[in-house]
């Protein structure tokens, strides 16, 4: 699995978000994309999958160019955890993260596809809420469901836009920990857009740091990237880095120039 | 224990637990396939309900009338017309020309607007949507008014005023989709839109009654309370033809529906065509919209309540609720025109009044019983 | 002796041939006000002169000479009395039968101008939908009236007594045939009268054929609004196998009818130009110009001719402005007025809401504005309203008090109520216009 993306324009209407993007990824693993608020993370990963469509350049899934490829055919590829939800109606869990197996089954509900939900649930701690109406849940729970949803598609590459926003410390981790080992167990690509630096760095294979106005600063494996140099030109926040269990940590100034 | 020790045993045990192989036959397994068998048995068994019923409702409302005719005698009468063994033409008349044509109508044109209804919940993700409140059953209507009264129409012949109905439907369907692309309109927002254009379309049809000569002013007034009772069988075919295809048609999309609720960037990335799918939706709503609003004209409530009630049995999935929307229409207008012709009898209440009167309490009954965030 | 016999045999022959003449004088199918067929002559009356009519048409056209043929196609339309295209002595015998009261087939050339048929005589069980029932008391024959339609209680229970205890068919323009079959296997009617009127369809016949019930019933589709309300009558009559019913209202409706029909020739100019509105409800809001289809004015084109620009078509445009009324207007306005209070609350009525919505104008301050009231204009009693209204606008010609009498008499002959002063209540009768 790979995506590579070339001298890649993109944004929305006049505006230019993204400039000369060039990004090679290869293999199973987490890759975490981190960078300041409206740098153009979420825009960068929306033109992974094509559902934004760049002004120049080319991005390529597994070696094809999505201008070639239709919807069906990168969803076969890649499955998406967007940033919010918009369920309306009140589906219990269960049938709401059923749905994410659309793909993969025909008319009829198999029982692979149930069982396949039931573990998903199980991973994610979600099993209790199985039949409660999707919206009478928390935001942490949504985002959970949504991430359950995705992992059902069982794609080679997954991709998640700040899937731990809304959650505590130890979700974080938990969510963050997880991909991470799902992308070693289950072969997958995983790249999440992160806005806990430490976090990310416990346990992201590369890091892709993105700085004004749209560019690509770095990528890397989690320790060259995590630099204190790195961190004060692109966030403009001073901080030192102590190593902790083989990663770097940032411990953070409190006073801001 | 480090922490990485303890998160790491804790995930690294879901990860394997997701990891590893999909044992179906194992005890867990069976027990939460049975459970979701036993779900899905329970949807269904509410659309069979939804089919029985329609079935009964009709069956009943045929034996009554003014006239006293036997429970058995209006059955055999309809058995000797279809035999061709006519006995007494003017029984068989009643029967079959009056009393039989009024309660099909019925059942089409409920199972048609709440068709209608359905599909417009789910793809403009509103659950206030229906033909009557985005003011698409009011550009139809006004189509069809032009057609009648200034004979303006777009085509000539039997089709004329079902086409026109069908074009000045698009009018408010374009702007429902307009106003729903802005990024911040809220579901709120988009029904006032769509009220808006009802108004409109409505002070529209009201000038064109101000041109009208009688007899088409009789035809206008019914419209615009919504009626069952001049439908003809030739037109009830053709409605019927254009509901059947509508609900067949949506129940094959009904999965792409329920992929579609998950929102737009969700479902792009599944791979369905969100704007295609939804302009092909909703044409089609349309069209069915506009046939059954030419002749029977606009009837509100039933678009709006038939699939929120069946949403309380089955669920948001589309794939039961799509067959049981449209049933539960059926039944809920035939109840309505059965109420509508008994209630005052031998005078009749247009079908259009009962609905409001059976539909706004209800309807206020299902807001007040939702939990507060389904909206 | 031969000179005497020869000349009254020349006289004799003159003379049938000049009654020949008279009576076989073309019928204008526009003319004729008794669109039965039979009444080949096209006269008021279908009798022997109709049968004598037919007699000779046949004979013409059956004998060897053919330049005596008759197209009776053209000439008298209505002679084919059973309607099948021939003109033969089946039609004589159909003609005979009508004028005898024997059972027949009646054809008639009916208000949606199809001709239809009626089982002659017609039941004298009637049921009436809306105002058609107004056509009854014409002919002194209310008590015929068995069954209404649900709309008529609402409106006309203080018009038309009795009323609100009567069986009901249906919803005006939705009565069925189910219910109509009902009230007639329960022997409550036997003829169902159409209401004709404005905002109605020919929605009954083809269903009355289609189920075979205009063979048991009969369905009688005739005008009954604006002047055609003498079509109505007649009709009716006939069909009810006797047509001296009709015949006091005949007189009365040609006496009014001369009356108007002389004032073009004998104004000068010709009848006046007049605005007409309606004043319905004391709101501004309320009032609206005259629709010229609607049913009172039918009646005022025999009186004045429309002010164009307030005339709808038939419903009712709304009056912008009173500021706007009051200058574009005409001098002289006629106020229609509806409202189905007792006779002694009408001056008040008519006070009160004419002072609260027109008293702004200038044709209030002049008084020149003439009230009627709708229960009296579109229907039956029209001929009175025209000769009131006529009284009012050309006083040279007409004076009020023949009006008033004139309506007196319509009252004393042709109402339902009894006792009914013309001079109290059915005409503005207060002191004035109220400041």
């Amino acid at each position: 699995m790979r995506i590579d993306i070339e001298h890649m324009d993109a944004g929305y209407g006049d505006k230019k978000i993204l400039h000369d993007i060039d990004l090679h990824l290869e293999g199973p693993g987490l890759t975490c994309i981190i960078g300041p608020n409206g740098v153009g993370k979420s825009t960068m990963i929306k033109c992974m999958n094509k559902l934004l469509t760049s002004t120049s350049g080319t991005v390529r899934i597994n070696g094809k160019d999505v201008a070639e490829l239709n919807r069906k055919e990168i969803a076969d590829i890649i499955s998406y955890v967007p940033v919010q939800t918009d369920d309306v109606f009140a589906m219990p869990v269960f049938d709401t993260v059923l749905i994410g197996r659309a793909n993969k089954s025909k008319w009829k509900t198999s029982p692979v596809d149930i069982i396949k939900v039931k573990k998903a649930l199980e991973v994610l701690n979600l099993t209790d809420l199985a039949d409660r109406p999707f919206n009478e849940l928390s935001a942490g729970q949504h985002q959970t469901v949504a991430i359950a949803r995705g992992l059902v598609q069982e794609t080679e590459i997954l991709i998640l836009d700040e899937p731990t926003s809304n959650l505590d410390i130890r979700h974080q981790i938990f969510i963050t920990s997880l991909m991470h080992e799902i992308a070693i167990e289950k072969s997958v690509m995983v790249i999440m857009i992160s806005h806990n630096l430490n976090i990310a760095s416990m346990f992201a294979d590369n890091i892709i740091l993105m700085e004004n106005p749209g560019r690509i600063r770095q990528v890397g494996p989690t320790a060259e990237v995590i630099t204190s140099e790195n961190i004060e030109e692109v966030y403009n926040v001073g901080c030192e880095i102590i190593v902790h269990n083989g990663r770097p940590v940032m411990l953070l100034d409190n006073i801001l120039n | 224990m480090t922490i990485d020790g303890q998160t790491g045993d804790v995930v690294k045990r879901a990860a394997k637990i997701w990891a590893s192989e999909d044992d179906v036959s194992s005890k867990g397994s069976l027990e939460t396939i049975q459970a979701y068998r036993v779900s899905e048995l329970r949807k269904m068994t509410f659309v069979f309900i939804c089919i029985a019923a329609a079935i009964i409702v009709a069956g009943l409302s045929i034996t009554y009338g003014t006239m006293d005719i036997g429970f058995f005698q209006c059955y055999e009468v309809i058995w000797n017309h279809i035999t061709g063994n006519v006995n007494d033409k003017l029984i068989d008349y009643i029967i079959v020309d009056e009393r039989l044509p009024r309660i099909a109508a019925a059942l089409v044109t409920g199972a048609g607007l709440a068709i209608a209804g359905c599909v417009m919940q789910s793809v403009m993700k509103n659950p206030l949507a229906d033909p009557y409140t985005t003011g698409i059953s009011s550009g139809a209507g006004f189509g069809a008014a032009l057609a009648v009264t200034l004979g303006i129409s777009i085509v000539g012949g039997n089709y004329a005023i079902v086409v026109n109905a069908f074009v000045f439907s698009l009018v408010p369907m374009a702007m429902m989709l307009g106003v729903g692309k802005l990024k911040k309109a809220s579901p709120t927002m988009m029904i006032m839109a769509g009220m808006a254009i009802m108004f409109m379309f409505n002070a529209f049809t009201t000038v064109l009654k101000l041109q009208a000569d009688p007899d088409a002013l009789a035809k206008l007034y019914s419209w615009t309370v919504g009626t069952v009772a001049d439908c003809d069988w030739s037109e009830i075919m053709l409605m019927f033809v254009v509901v059947a295809a509508g609900v067949a048609l949506t129940q094959i999309f009904s999965r792409k529906l329920n992929i579609l609720a998950t929102g737009d960037d969700s479902a792009k990335a599944m791979g369905l065509d969100v704007e295609n799918m939804r302009i092909f939706l909703l044409l089609i709503i349309s069209l069915v919209v506009a046939t059954v609003v030419s002749f029977t004209g606009l009837i509100g409530f039933v678009g709006l309540v038939a699939p929120h009630v069946c949403r309380i049995f089955v669920g948001a999935d589309n794939r039961y609720l799509v067959l049981s929307s449209a049933m539960f229409g059926a039944v809920l207008l035939e109840v309505a025109d059965f109420v509508g012709r008994t209630v005052i009898a031998p005078a009749t209440l247009q079908v259009g009044v009962v609905t409001a009167f059976i539909g706004g309490p209800m309807f206020l009954y299902l807001i007040l019983r939702q939990k507060k965030s389904t909206w | 002796m031969v000179a005497i016999v020869a000349i009254a045999a020349v006289a004799v022959f003159v003379m049938t041939n000049n009654s020949n003449t008279d009576d076989h004088k073309a019928a204008s199918f526009e003319d004729t006000r008794l669109r039965i067929y039979g009444n080949a002559n096209g006269d008021d009356k279908i009798d022997n002169t109709d049968i004598n009519l037919i007699k000779w048409i046949v004979s013409s056209n059956t004998d060897s000479d053919s330049t005596n043929d008759v197209d009776w196609k053209k000439d008298y339309p209505l002679a084919d009395a059973n309607y099948d295209g021939k003109l033969n002595s089946e039609d004589v015998d159909v003609t005979q039968k009508i004028v005898d009261k024997k059972e027949t087939r009646m054809y008639y050339f009916n208000k949606y101008e199809r001709v239809t048929y009626v089982n002659y005589p017609i039941s004298d069980k009637i049921g009436g939908e809306y105002l058609i029932i107004q056509l009854l008391p014409a002919i002194g024959s209310y008590s015929m009236l068995k069954a209404i339609d649900d709309t008529t209680p609402k409106n006309y229970s203080k018009v038309y007594p009795g009323v609100d205890k009567m069986p009901v068919m249906g919803s005006w323009r939705e009565i069925t045939i189910e219910s109509l079959n009902d009230l007639y296997e329960k022997g409550t009617i036997g003829t169902f009268m159409q209401w004709t009127g404005g905002q109605n369809q020919d929605y009954i016949w083809d269903k009355a054929v289609a189920s075979g019930l205009a063979d048991k019933m009969s369905f009688v589709i005739v005008p009954c609004q604006g002047p055609d309300v003498i079509q109505g009558v007649l009709e009716l009559a006939c069909m009810l196998g006797d047509q001296s019913l009709s015949d006091k209202y005949v007189k009365w409706y040609d006496e009014a009818m001369d009356l108007m029909d002389s004032i073009e020739k004998k104004i000068e100019g010709g009848k006046k130009t007049i605005t007409a509105v309606r004043c319905y409800t004391n709101k501004t809001s309320g009032i609206a110009a005259f629709g010229s289809a609607q049913g009172p004015a039918l009646w005022f084109n025999k009186v004045i001719n429309f002010q164009p620009a307030y005339v709808g078509k038939t419903n009712f445009t709304n009056i912008e402005s009173i500021e706007n009324f009051s200058a574009t207007a005409t001098d002289e306005v006629i106020v229609m007025f509806q409202k189905n209070c007792d006779w002694s609350e009408f001056n008040t009525l008519v006070e009160t809401y004419l002072k609260d919505v027109y008293s702004a104008t200038t044709q209030f301050k002049n008084e020149k504005m003439y009230i009627v009231d709708f229960e009296m204009m579109p229907f039956a009693a029209g001929p009175a309203g025209c000769y009131i209204l006529a009284s009012n606008l050309y006083p040279e010609l007409f004076s009020i008090d023949d009006a008033l009498d004139f309506l007196q008499e319509y009252l004393d002959n042709f109402a339902v109520r009894e006792g009914a002063d013309a001079r109290q209540g059915f005409t503005y009768t207060g002191d004035g216009y109220a400041k």
